[in-house]
C-alpha cells in the first residue's frame, strides 16, 4: 500500500513526462482515466522511507474544463486521491507555466513547483531568482533537470515535506514559507475581490475550496456552474471571466519582472530549423522525405530482423513437434499447438521488429518537437477532408501495418479524428496485403501484373480520402477543432525517453498476441479441424467449410462465389497473407511459391471458373475487407468500444462487397463474360 | 478633407484581422471574436487583450505561426481571421 499520492501536472511539452519517467523508470502502469480517452500513467517508487505513488497528469496549460484533459486533471487534484502535487514547470518559459501554477495555487493543495530544464536556462544564460519566486509563490520552488535526473531526491523531498506539513495539525506549509502572511498567492483587483467574497457567501457553509469555487463561478466554469447552480446575475455582469484571466496574466507579467532578471541568448536552433521545415512547399516535401525514410526503416531493417525471427519461430515449431512426438502425443494435439497457436502467435510476433523500429522513429520526431510543425505543414491539405494536419501519420504508418497505424492515433487530439482515423486506416495496403496481390496478379495478369498490384495501392488511398471527403460533408457539427497546437523548442531527444515510449508500445504489442491472437488462432484452428462429424483433417468438411459455403452465397455477386475463397478470407482474419497459405491448402497445392505451384493453382482456378477479373475482384476485397484480429483489437483497445470495431468491421465489409461487386458487374458487361 | 490632417502614425492605426498581418510584423491583440471555449482556451494561452503577438510563419488561407509570450504557436485560419489586432 502506498503511504501517499503524489501527482505530476505541467505544460505539455515542459519535460513533465522525462521527469515522472525518471522517477519510474520503465516500471509503470498505463491506463486511462476512467471515462475517457486520456491516457494515465501510473508508478509506485519509494524514497525517503515512503512507499509513493505517482500519478502524471494530463499535459495542460489551465484547469477550466473545457477539454478532457484539464477535466481529468483537475477532478484528481479535488479528489482525496492526491496528497501532494508537483508543478513541473518549464524554466526556459517561465512565463508560459505561471498561469497554470496560479491556477493550481487557488486549488489549495499541497504543492511543489519543479523547475526544469535548468540547463536550457544556464544555456542561454537566463538569468532567474529563485529564491524571490519562492517567496511570491510560497511553496518550495525546486530546480531540476529531468533529461540528467538531477535533482530528483531534493524535489521528493520537499514534496514529502508538504505532505507532512499539510497534515501536521499547527501550521500551514504556506506560513513557513512566504515572506508575508498574504492569504492567498493571486489577489484579483478590489472589484473581482468583492464579487468572489459575495459568490462565496452564497455558497453552501461546508463548501470545499470555497474561494476556487467561487472563482471558478465567475469564470464561467461549465462544469462549476452545474455542480453549484446558484444564480449569480445580482452580482456578474459578464465580464469576470475576462477579467480574471487578464489580471493572472497581469501578475505574471509583475512575477516575471521580479524573477526574470536577464536573457542573453533567444532559441535561434528553433528559428533556424523552423524557418526551413515550416515553409509553405519545402515543408511538405521535406515531411514526406521524412516519412519515406521512416517507412525505408522500419520495413527494409524491419523485414530483415523479422525474417530471422521468423526462424527462430520455424525452429522452435520443429522442436516443440517433435518434442510432442517423442512425448506420444496425438496428432491433433501437436497440429493444435504447431499449426494453430503458433504458427498464429508466431505469425504476429514476426511485426515486431517492425513494431520497434516505427515506434522509435516516431518517438524520436516526437520527442525532438518535430511532430508538432506536421500539423501546421499538413493543415490545408488535411483541412480539405476534414481531418487536423497531425492525422496524416497515422495514415501514412498503414501502409506498414494497420496495428502500429492505429496505436499512433492516439496522438491526435479530438476523438472525432481518431475514431476517422481508426476508421480509414484499414484502407490502406498493409505489408501482410502484398502476398496477395504478388501471388494473384502473378497468375493471371503475366505483363500486367506489377500495375495490377500497384493499382491497390492507388485504390486504397484514393478511396480512405474519398470516404474521409464523404464524412467531412455528412457531419453537421465540423470545425470545432481548428488547429491550435504549441510549436515546442527543438531539442535533442532523450534516449531514456524513447525507450520507454517504445517499451510501451511492445509491451502492449506482446501482450495482444499473448491473449487476444493466442484466443483467435485456437478458434480458427477448431473452425478448421472440426465438422459434424468430429476431428478432421480434410478441411472440406470442417464447420469452415459450411461457414465459407454460406459465405460464398453472398459473394457470388462480387465474383468470389466459391466455398474455398470464403475459408480463405474467413481465415485471412487472422492474418492477411493467411489468404494466401489458405487457399493453397484447400486448393491441395503443396509449394505455392514455387513456379509449379503457381501454375497448377492457377490452372485448378480455371477449372472452376475463377478468371482474371475474379482474381482482380478478390485481390480488391481482400485490400477493403475487415482487418485481421491483430489490427481490429488495436481498434478495440484504442477506441474502448467493442461497438465502434464490429461498427469498423461492418463497415468495411460492406466496401469490400460493394466496390468488387460494382467491379465484377461493369467487369462482366465489358469483357462480356 | 480632414482626414489628411490625420498624423501618419494615426493613419497606420487601423484594426486588421491576424490572417491579414504579413510575416515578421508584431501586432496588439485587440479583441478575439470566437465562441467561447476557443476564446477562453487561447485567452489561458495568454492572449489577452493588448498582448503584442508576431507573425513567425504564415500560409494557405491564414494558417500561421505566431509568438505568444515566448511561446510558439500554430493556429488554423479559422482562429486567425477571428482575432482582431491594432498594428500600433
Amino acid at each position: 500500500m502506498a503511504d501517499l499520492t503524489i501527482g505530476f501536472i505541467g505544460n505539455p511539452n515542459c519535460g513533465k513526462t522525462t521527469l515522472f519517467n525518471a522517477y519510474t523508470g520503465a516500471n509503470l502502469k498505463v491506463a486511462n482515466w476512467p471515462g475517457v480517452t486520456v491516457e494515465r500513467m501510473e508508478g509506485a517508487i519509494s524514497s525517503h522511507g515512503k512507499n509513493i505513488r505517482v500519478v502524471d497528469l494530463p499535459g495542460t496549460y489551465s484547469l477550466n474544463s473545457f477539454t478532457m484533459e484539464e477535466q481529468v486533471s483537475r477532478q484528481f487534484i479535488i479528489s482525496d486521491q492526491v496528497d501532494v502535487i508537483v508543478d513541473v514547470a518549464d524554466a526556459s518559459s517561465l512565463e508560459r507555466s505561471l498561469y497554470l501554477s496560479l491556477q493550481l495555487s487557488e486549488m489549495e493543495k499541497p504543492m511543489v513547483l519543479a523547475l526544469n530544464m535548468m540547463d536550457v536556462v544556464e544555456k542561454r544564460g537566463i538569468d532567474l531568482d529563485l529564491h524571490r519566486l519562492q517567496e511570491i509563490m510560497g511553496i518550495p520552488v525546486i530546480p531540476v533537470i529531468a533529461r540528467k535526473k538531477r535533482g530528483l531526491k531534493t524535489l521528493m523531498h520537499a514534496a514529502l515535506h508538504q505532505d507532512e506539513d499539510s497534515k501536521a495539525e499547527n501550521h500551514k506549509p504556506r506560513d513557513i514559507y512566504s515572506e508575508t502572511s498574504k492569504p492567498h498567492v493571486m489577489v484579483y483587483s478590489d472589484d473581482i475581490e468583492e464579487k468572489i467574497r459575495a459568490v462565496e457567501a452564497l455558497l453552501p457553509k461546508d463548501t470545499p475550496r470555497k474561494r476556487w469555487v467561487a472563482i471558478s463561478l465567475l469564470a464561467q466554469d461549465p462544469e462549476m456552474l452545474k455542480a453549484y447552480p446558484i444564480d449569480l446575475s445580482a452580482i456578474t455582469d459578464g465580464t469576470e471571466a475576462n477579467a480574471i484571466i487578464n489580471q493572472k496574466y497581469d501578475m505574471i507579467h509583475e512575477v516575471m519582472k521580479e524573477v526574470m532578471l536577464g536573457k542573453e541568448k533567444s532559441d535561434t536552433l528553433t528559428e533556424k530549423i523552423d524557418s526551413v521545415v515550416t515553409r509553405p512547399f519545402w515543408g511538405v516535401l521535406i515531411f514526406l522525405l521524412m516519412m519515406a525514410a521512416v517507412f525505408a526503416l522500419t520495413f527494409n531493417l524491419g523485414d530483415w530482423l523479422s525474417g530471422y525471427l521468423e526462424m527462430g519461430i520455424d525452429w522452435l515449431t520443429g522442436l516443440i513437434g517433435a518434442g510432442l512426438e517423442s512425448m506420444n502425443a496425438s496428432g491433433w494435439l501437436i497440429n493444435l499447438i504447431c499449426d494453430g497457436v503458433i504458427s498464429g502467435v508466431g505469425g504476429i510476433l514476426t511485426f515486431l521488429p517492425n513494431i520497434a523500429i516505427l515506434f522509435t522513429a516516431m518517438a524520436f520526431l516526437e520527442d525532438s518537437g518535430y511532430m508538432a510543425r506536421v500539423a501546421y505543414v499538413m493543415n490545408e491539405i488535411m483541412e480539405k477532408i476534414g481531418l487536423s494536419g497531425r492525422a496524416f501519420i497515422p495514415m501514412v504508418l498503414g501502409f506498414g501495418c494497420t496495428v502500429p497505424a492505429i496505436m499512433a492515433s492516439r496522438a491526435l487530439e479530438s476523438e472525432r479524428d481518431r475514431k476517422r482515423v481508426m476508421l480509414l486506416t484499414p484502407f490502406m495496403s498493409c505489408s501482410a496485403k502484398l502476398p496477395i496481390y504478388i501471388l494473384f496478379s502473378g497468375m493471371f495478369f503475366a505483363h500486367y501484373a506489377m500495375w495490377a498490384a500497384y493499382s491497390m495501392y492507388i485504390i486504397g488511398i484514393l478511396l480512405a480520402l474519398l470516404l474521409a471527403f464523404i464524412l467531412h460533408k455528412m457531419d453537421k457539427n465540423e470545425n470545432q477543432y481548428p488547429l491550435l497546437i504549441e510549436l515546442p523548442a527543438y531539442k535533442a531527444p532523450s534516449a531514456y525517453t524513447v525507450l520507454v515510449y517504445v517499451w510501451e508500445k511492445v509491451k502492449d504489442f506482446l501482450t495482444k498476441a499473448g491473449t487476444t491472437i493466442f484466443a483467435a488462432s485456437i478458434l480458427l484452428w477448431l473452425f478448421m479441424h472440426f465438422g459434424l462429424s468430429g476431428y478432421t483433417e480434410d478441411v472440406a468438411v470442417s464447420f469452415a467449410a459450411i461457414l465459407g459455403r454460406g459465405l460464398a452465397v453472398i459473394l457470388i455477386p462480387c465474383g468470389l462465389g466459391f466455398w474455398q475463397i470464403a475459408v480463405a478470407l474467413i481465415a485471412g482474419l487472422s492474418a492477411k497473407e493467411v489468404v494466401v497459405s489458405s487457399i493453397a491448402v484447400l486448393f491441395g497445392i503443396s509449394n505455392v511459391n514455387s513456379f509449379g505451384g503457381m501454375q497448377l493453382l492457377h490452372t485448378k482456378l480455371l477449372a472452376v471458373g475463377f478468371g482474371g477479373l475474379n482474381a482482380y475482384c478478390l485481390m480488391l476485397f481482400c485490400l477493403l475487407y475487415i482487418p485481421c484480429v491483430a489490427a481490429l483489437s488495436t481498434i478495440r483497445k484504442e477506441s474502448h468500444s467493442t461497438g465502434y470495431m464490429l461498427k469498423v468491421a461492418g463497415f468495411q465489409f460492406a466496401v469490400a462487397w460493394v466496390v468488387s461487386t460494382v467491379v465484377f458487374q461493369i467487369g462482366r458487361l465489358v469483357f462480356h463474360l | 478633407m480632414f482626414i489628411l490632417n490625420l498624423t501618419r502614425k494615426e493613419l497606420m492605426h487601423v484594426t486588421q484581422t491576424l490572417n491579414t498581418v504579413p510575416i515578421g510584423q508584431s501586432v496588439k491583440v485587440s479583441s478575439l471574436n470566437l465562441d467561447q471555449a476557443t476564446a477562453l482556451r487561447l485567452q489561458a494561452l495568454g492572449m489577452t487583450t493588448g498582448t503584442r503577438t508576431e507573425v513567425l510563419g504564415k500560409k494557405g488561407k491564414g494558417t500561421m505561426i505566431i509568438d505568444l509570450r515566448g511561446t510558439r504557436f500554430a493556429l488554423g485560419p479559422s482562429i486567425t481571421e477571428r482575432i482582431e489586432v491594432d498594428n500600433g
